[in-house]
């Protein structure tokens, strides 16, 4: 359905035209500097790479504030599913305990330490939140994230379930070619027949990369007509 | 000693330091080596996280030169850069880096894709007949590495002890070596030919010479794709046009509706990537829409963020819709939530809201990395609808096979443009388009003379 007409669309505000206006001199900017190479000073930072190197570094010092909202976002968020008592407020209690524990005990003791050498902060008390810190990280926070990764086994089956339903003839073709990479990558396939994994090959190498290449220029050509849309256009909002 | 080392920690970035010692048996850790922050090269991402992959470092007179390798973006292959110091601590970057770029697609040195600087696992550096040779292993499409060399003007950083022969701007050089096999994966066997710019002394009044070294190929094309990207969308903005349509993006509006109407709220996520990421961007203007129809129809928007810029990004437009529709009272401290940079956090904290708040549609668009298939498969246990959309080829398959509609490649980035009557915004797709062909037509050209044997073009065109 289209929805968007242009009586919705209203005119720039005043902050609008200063953000397009930033959004296309650091653009342009970035462009010059790819372009050109100025081996002349500029701004005492040496040429136009190091000044755009700068330029990066600050940037990237001022987005990283953004953090911090992340942070206050989460803890307002789940703190007041304890304060309202909200069926998951006792998971929010971990949730909010373990994220400070952990930044405390990773700002004291761990390879992210303030105080690495432990100079300032007694060595007794560095060695035990390393050790709480090794605990948390290694035996809970690596399981945990190994858990979630391993499900992907289960998940991929059950989609590849539903995939390979042969219910037309594009998903008859993708339910045999599947089942005939399926059968080469098995160890077993050569001693069935060698030829599955010649096969295999052929489609990984021809139909399947084809397929791929023809999304990623697709996507590369979206991509450069999409920044150019960014840069002249304020983006969202209108 | 040069060594490099990392953290004990998953996704810490690796780092070069120096070790002396007296006996070559027992070392002592002497320095971190430091290079600037920040790029917007070739070597941005790295630098970003501030990884230094060293390869090998030689030393001539009181100038040591390093050659090392680094990655554009996190998922793009590894190229080789040089850097020179004159303590051997504080480097700064040759600025012509890549000085070997990764190979054509499929070749020995091209890279298995998302393999980051594990694609030129190793470098190292001499110099020898008065030129440099950078000696490097890379990994083909299958993971096996092979041995190469590269050759490069003494000119780049000049030396004492030789005497360069090179004069001018540019220079290609080829080399061809033949070792005998050491092991099955390690063969010097490889051609490799490089084009390295070489810069010009500043001298006032030779700017247009500084301003043509490099890059000023693909400078010019750029120029006359962008006039006719101008020109084209001047011409479409004064006619009424219609779009093709993508097939079932107009459904989205359809379940926005059925939602309010269920009284249940809808969910949209745009991934893992940062605000720097393209598919991020595009699922931002989506969501810009996604957000105005909610807000319209009176429905609760859900919004997850895996990075705090795009959280902050995406707070900022779901609170204008609902502003703009006067309906501020359905926007509250848990419309927008950030989950975790983590990606498994992620992934965790995305199914739980689904469980919990049990959306009537599931809008999945933007950068998706491994998560992809499980956050899809968990809303599809319990949502009506999912809507999915990435340019990521290894993840589309999933959403295809999870999701009742999918934006594919280059469907997600013009995606808004399907959404809207208005002829100045259609004109803005219609304009790019022109670029397009541009660029396909320069694709099939180069396909042709590259066929024939001819490489004018992909000369003309090399980074």
């Amino acid at each position: 359905m289209k929805t968007l007409t242009s009586k919705e669309k209203r005119k720039m505000t005043k902050a609008e035209i200063i953000l397009q206006i930033i959004i296309f001199s650091l653009g342009f900017f970035y462009a010059i500097v790819y372009y050109v190479r100025l081996p002349v000073p500029v701004l005492g930072t040496g040429n136009l790479q190091s000044a755009a190197d700068q330029l990066f570094t600050y940037l990237t010092a001022i987005l990283t504030g953004a953090f911090a909202i992340g942070i206050i976002n989460l803890t307002r968020a789940h703190a007041n599913n304890v304060k309202n008592r909200r069926p998951i407020w006792k998971y929010s209690v971990i949730l909010l305990a373990s994220m400070y524990f952990m930044a405390v005990a990773s700002i004291i003791a761990s390879p992210f330490s303030l105080d690495p050498q432990s100079t300032v902060i007694p060595k007794g008390v560095y060695a035990v939140f390393f050790s709480i810190w090794q605990f948390l990280y290694y035996n809970v926070l690596v399981s945990i994230n190994a858990t979630l990764f391993s499900l992907l086994a289960f998940f991929i089956a059950s989609a590849a379930y539903r995939a390979f339903k042969a219910r037309s003839l594009e998903t008859s073709i993708l339910l045999a070619a599947g089942l005939l990479v399926i059968i080469g990558q098995a160890p077993i396939s050569n001693l069935i027949w060698p030829g599955f994994g010649t096969i295999r090959d052929w489609i990984m190498a021809f139909p399947n990369t084809a397929g791929q290449r023809g999304i990623l220029i697709g996507a590369a050509l979206g991509i450069l007509a999409f920044s150019v849309r960014r840069l002249i256009r304020y983006p969202w909002g209108r | 000693m040069y060594y490099r080392g990392a953290a004990v920690i998953e996704g810490s970035q690796a780092k070069a330091g120096v070790a002396t010692s007296s006996d070559g048996i027992h070392w002592t850790k002497t320095a971190v080596l430091t290079m600037p922050a920040g790029s917007s090269g070739w070597d941005a991402y790295s630098r970003q996280v501030d990884a230094l992959n060293i390869g090998g470092v030689m030393r001539s007179d009181n100038t040591y030169i390093m050659s090392y390798a680094s990655i554009k973006s996190r998922n793009s292959p590894a190229q080789i850069g040089l850097a020179s110091s004159s303590d051997g601590i504080s480097w700064t970057p040759y600025p012509d880096n890549p000085v070997v770029t990764y190979g054509t697609s499929g070749g020995w040195d091209s890279g298995s894709g998302g393999v980051g600087a594990g694609n030129f696992a190793g470098s190292m550096i001499l110099a020898a007949r008065n030129q440099y040779y950078v000696y490097y292993a890379a990994q083909d499409p299958s993971g096996t590495f092979t041995i190469g060399v590269a050759t490069l003007p003494l000119s780049i950083y000049p030396i004492s002890q030789t005497t360069s022969t090179t004069s001018s701007s540019t220079v290609t050089s080829t080399v061809t070596s033949t070792v005998s096999t050491t092991s099955e994966t390690s063969i010097i066997q490889q051609t490799t030919t490089t084009t390295t710019p070489v810069p010009q002394p500043f001298v006032l009044g030779s700017i247009l010479p500084s301003l043509m070294i490099g890059r000023i190929s693909q400078a010019t094309l750029l120029v006359i794709t962008l006039g006719g990207i101008f020109a084209v969308t001047r011409f479409a903005s004064k006619r009424k046009l219609k779009t093709r349509g993508i097939p079932g993006i107009e459904r989205l509006d359809n379940w926005i509706r059925q939602a309010g109407e269920l009284g249940r709220p809808v969910f949209f996520t745009p991934g893992t990537g940062t605000i720097q990421t393209p598919d991020t961007l595009a699922a931002l203007a989506l969501l810009d829409h996604v957000a105005s129809r909610c807000a319209q129809n009176g429905v609760r928007l859900i919004v997850a963020n895996a990075d705090f810029n795009v959280h902050q990004v995406t707070a900022d437009i779901v609170k204008n819709a609902y502003k703009k529709a006067g309906r501020e009272d359905l926007y509250t401290q848990d419309t927008v939530q950030y989950i975790s940079v983590r990606q498994f956090a992620y992934a965790a904290g995305v199914m739980g809201l689904l469980r919990r708040e049990k959306p009537a549609l599931n809008v999945f668009v933007g950068d998706f990395q491994a998560e992809a298939l499980e956050i899809a498969e968990a809303g599809r246990a319990d949502a009506i609808a999912q809507f999915g959309g990435t340019s990521n080829v290894d993840q589309l398959p999933f959403f295809m096979a999870t999701c009742d509609q999918t934006l594919v490649g280059e469907e997600l980035f013009t995606a808004e443009g399907y959404l809207t009557d208005d002829p100045q915004t259609i004109s803005k797709l219609v304009g790019p388009d022109a670029g397009k062909v541009i660029a396909i037509l320069l694709i099939a050209a180069g396909a042709i003379l590259v066929t024939l044997g001819n490489q004018v073009l992909t000369t003309l065109l090399r980074l």
